[in-house]
């Protein structure tokens, strides 16, 4: 008989669900994660409580569903496809600018593209990548999020996060591929900048 | 009508197939965009600023050998991408028995066969390096 497969994927009701945890596997349908009835590898974690913090205290750490490589299920962060995805969204009108400016082909014209693409650059990639999506972000259904406080990581850092995407470009921009292979999904800016993409 | 989304797990080598496959497509077609664009191609950042080649110099073109078959240049180039493509080879039927729902999902890794992974891929990069450094001349 054929393996059936997981259970597809059906998006809950819009703030119906904490973003993550909530005591519930992502897409698992009440299904064990993997491996029948036997415990996940790291398991003996208490699984995240998905509550409300204590009142007056700080948020609890992003902890995220447990599961699979010591208490890291990889399913609860986005696939590299989706970012991919995001990422082009965020260049498309820095790709349509470009090509407006080739065609203008005018000091003026390129001096006015890159002074609007700056701003939409500073925009959409720090303040509203600060705020947990840019607008590829907000397209494709993904977040970014801090690894450690679970909320966005605010305008400065989302900043500073596109500086650290300078290491994944250096090596021949295979960091960008580290979401492939990586536990938690993360770039090296990912990892410098401890910030983790989840599904919104 | 409701569009149904059947999300299934892959392996991480299962990944880089899928993104194998992938760079496999843009590199058959590479060459005719370059010859458009009049690229010289994707650079090397660290090249490019400091003259050493990274770990994975001439990655795009043996991908673009590979894509054409000319084993003998990507392999001169960068055996690490060879590597990569018999890899990906090996683990395109799993992928494709994965995908249809053949087989179940993967099994987890523990975290030490996961550290004893890392390591090795760490000591073939490492080794894949050297052999960039002989290339350019730098050793």
């Amino acid at each position: 008989m054929a393996y059936q497969g997981n259970p597809p994927y059906e998006p809950g009701p819009p703030g119906g669900q904490p973003p993550y945890g909530g005591g519930q596997p992502p897409y698992g349908g009440g299904q064990p994660p993997y491996g029948g009835g036997q415990p996940p590898y790291g398991g003996g974690q208490p699984p995240y409580s998905g509550g409300q913090p204590p009142y007056g205290g700080p948020p609890p750490p992003y902890q995220g569903p447990q599961g699979m490589y010591g208490g890291v299920q990889t399913s609860q962060y986005s696939p590299w496809i989706n970012r991919v995805g995001a990422y082009l969204v965020d260049a498309a009108p820095i790709i349509v600018g470009y090509f407006i400016a080739v065609v203008a082909n005018s000091i003026l014209a390129w001096f006015l593209i890159v002074i609007a693409l700056v701003a939409y650059w500073i925009w959409n990639r720090c303040i509203l990548a600060g705020q947990g999506q840019s607008l590829g972000k907000r397209v494709v259904g993904v977040r970014l999020l801090s690894e450690e406080t679970g909320q966005p990581i605010g305008t400065l850092n989302a900043f500073l996060r596109d500086i650290c995407h300078f290491v994944d470009s250096v090596i021949c921009y295979v960091g960008y591929l580290f979401p492939l292979w990586d536990v938690k999904r993360q770039t090296l800016a990912d990892k410098i900048m401890r910030t983790v993409v989840v599904p919104a | 009508m409701r569009c149904v989304i059947v999300r299934r797990m892959y392996s991480v080598p299962e990944h880089i197939t899928l993104f194998g496959v992938g760079a496999a497509a843009i590199g058959a077609v590479y060459p005719m965009i370059m010859a458009h664009a009049g690229g010289q191609g994707i650079p090397c950042p660290l090249r490019a600023i400091t003259g050493v080649p990274c770990p994975f110099c001439g990655l795009t073109t043996a991908t673009v050998a590979l894509a054409h078959g000319q084993w003998s240049t990507a392999a001169t180039t960068s055996p690490l991408t060879c590597l990569v493509a018999l890899m990906v080879a090996g683990t395109a039927p799993l992928l494709a028995a994965r995908f249809a729902g053949l087989i179940a999902p993967p099994r987890p890794v523990t975290p030490r066969t996961r550290k004893r992974v890392t390591i090795a891929v760490a000591i073939v990069v490492g080794l894949n390096w050297l052999f960039e450094l002989h290339r350019y001349g730098l050793i």
